[in-house]
């Protein structure tokens, strides 16, 4: 049974769908890497499954209960929610907060100690949140996100300005929760190298549509390789390049075209039809390549 | 998790709230305040007394405590000092998106808001139990009490008459989402509003049209009470219970306003 799942799910703001007909699927156990540049609609989907913000269409399901069900509300008791900025009490300590949270949530204080040295913060307990730093912060988010065991955690790009020890942190304790607690994680970011570390299947979204669910194996081989041509005669080379049904993308000095499967034959069917090759390599492609792919993107001639 | 029904999370909420207040500077900054110009009154009005009776010799015109006591408790001192700390405290859970905590993990927003609205009465009946003790532990002893029932109804009607503004103050606040709205609104009704109607009063004194507009205007009614009270007017209880009706009448309209609020919209 899915953890987390949505039908048709849409939200529209002054009659614009910023999430529009989406459809995804989260399993138990798994780490979802939900992909989507900035306003794609990965922040408003998943405010709309904590019930911040009301949905205009579709519906979602929380552990097998429909949100239309009034015991959704006690659902999301096995569910917690990191949604961008740092949610704390700031004129509170650490362990205040974590307080705070237990009490909310009914839980015994005991856990403060044992979540404080998951996130590493065991020697900040005292100290004001107010004069934490950004990654401190980050941190303690996630240890009040873990008051009371929940089984799934969503969060909205928790390495946001960090820097890369921070990130590092933040993702090994989720790989951590996750393996070691069985805790379903769905992340959302847009930087994508860092989702390819750890997530076992991807959602990518796009101006609110969900484009692909992919699982992880599935991605690395469909993370095609590609042809990188080095030319002067771009505009011959794409009009080229379309009437073949390639796809490709354009750069500075030449283009890249994916789903080439012999290099050869494309540069001989180029330099054939009148292109100026300077050079070609077979090279490998990556999560950016494939999402750009995805979204029908490409580079700015530089 | 424990299991739990609904009147266990209103108060398990409630009690998160006081958690959070007794932990907040806000909380002991205001209330120190109020209750140091609750003294500071006292204080004036002991010298005031001192300097009819010794230097004026003036004998019969000393001030006792019930005035300050009706005044302490009055919408303009107290009422003023509750706007100011529960905009304060409630618009900070929509500044640093706490409310989030209760909201996504299991609290149903009627039950949030009910639970805020529950724990303002709660403080507002500590603002006025804070100035019941100021005044009998030191303005009694000090000016001295003329013993009358009036005054102790007056600290009753008093909390009846903040039953309106601070359903105000709620209902800004969780609507708006903004400090500089809850108290932009908030602070004119309770210090300009009450002064244009006590004008408007002198006008119509305790005819039919005061009746009237009360029905249609939120206000309270406290400072034609006490008076009624020592003219001694027959026509006190019907006001009385006039004002209260008014009260109950628009403190639920303004709780309904926002909770409806509340329940509609997105939360950041």
């Amino acid at each position: 049974m899915p953890v987390l799942s949505t039908e048709n799910l849409t939200k529209e703001y002054y009659r614009r769908p910023v999430v529009d007909n989406v459809n995804i699927t989260v399993s138990e156990g798994d780490i979802y890497g939900f992909v989507g540049r900035n306003g794609a609609g990965k922040t408003t989907l998943i405010r709309m499954v904590a019930g911040l913000a009301k949905k205009t269409s579709g519906s979602y399901t929380l552990f097998g209960v429909p949100d239309s069900e009034r015991r959704i509300d006690l659902v999301r008791r096995r569910m917690r929610v990191v949604v961008e900025s740092a949610t704390l009490y700031p004129s509170l300590n650490a362990v205040q907060n974590l307080t705070l949270q237990c009490k909310l949530l009914r839980e015994d204080t005991s856990c403060i100690s044992r979540l404080l040295g998951d996130v590493r913060l065991e020697n900040a307990a005292s100290k004001p949140v107010k004069n934490f730093s950004l990654g401190m912060r980050h941190r303690l988010q996630i240890a009040m996100a873990m008051v009371g065991d929940p089984g799934l955690l969503l969060l909205d790009e928790p390495t946001n300005g960090l820097d890369p020890e921070g990130i590092f942190q933040v993702r090994e304790l989720l790989v951590r929760l996750n393996r070691e607690r069985g805790v379903t994680i769905l992340v959302s970011s847009h930087i994508l190298g860092e989702l390819s570390k750890f997530a076992t299947c991807y959602g990518f979204i796009e101006r609110g549509r969900l484009i692909k669910e992919i699982s992880a194996e599935e991605l690395h081989s469909e993370c095609r390789s590609f042809v990188r041509v080095r030319t002067r005669d771009i505009a011959l080379a794409e009009s080229l390049l379309k009437a073949r049904g390639l796809r490709y993308t354009v750069l500075a000095e030449g283009v890249d075209v994916t789903g080439v499967e012999n290099a050869g034959e494309l540069v001989t069917y180029l330099t054939g039809s009148g292109v100026n090759v300077c050079g070609f390599d077979n090279l490998e492609g990556d999560l950016e390549r494939y999402f750009l792919d995805l979204i029908g993107g490409g580079y700015e001639k530089r | 998790m424990k299991k739990d029904n609904c009147v266990v999370r209103f108060f398990t909420l409630i009690g998160a709230d006081f958690y959070k207040m007794f932990r907040s500077k806000s909380f002991y900054i205001i209330f120190g305040v109020l209750a140091g110009y609750i003294l500071l009154d006292i204080g004036f009005t002991a010298l005031a007394n001192y300097m009819l009776k010794e230097i004026l010799l003036i004998e019969d015109g000393s001030i006792c405590a019930n005035p300050l006591f009706a005044d302490s408790l009055s919408y303009g001192n107290l009422g003023l000092f509750l706007v100011i700390f529960f905009a304060v405290f409630l618009c900070s859970e929509f500044r640093t998106n706490t409310i989030r905590y209760k909201v996504s993990t299991g609290y149903s927003r009627i039950c949030v808001y009910f639970a805020s609205l529950a724990f303002t009465y709660a403080v507002a009946l500590f603002g006025v139990a804070l100035c019941c003790i100021i005044n009998a532990a030191v303005g009694i002893p000090v000016l001295g009490w003329r013993h009358t029932t009036a005054d102790m109804q007056n600290a009753l009607y008093a909390f009846f008459a903040l039953l309106p503004f601070v359903a105000v103050v709620h209902t800004l606040a969780y609507s708006t989402k903004s400090l500089g709205i809850t108290l932009g609104v908030g602070l004119p009704v309770v210090i300009i509003l009450p002064g244009i109607l006590g004008i408007i009063s002198l006008f119509t004194q305790y005819s039919a049209g005061v009746e009237w507009f009360t029905r249609i205007v939120f206000v309270a009614l406290q400072q034609y009470i006490p008076q009624a009270l020592q003219a001694g007017s027959e026509v006190f209880p019907y006001l009385a219970l006039n004002a209260s009706l008014c009260y109950i009448l628009w403190t639920a309209l303004f709780i309904a306003i926002g909770c409806l609020c509340f329940i509609k919209q997105d939360i950041k």
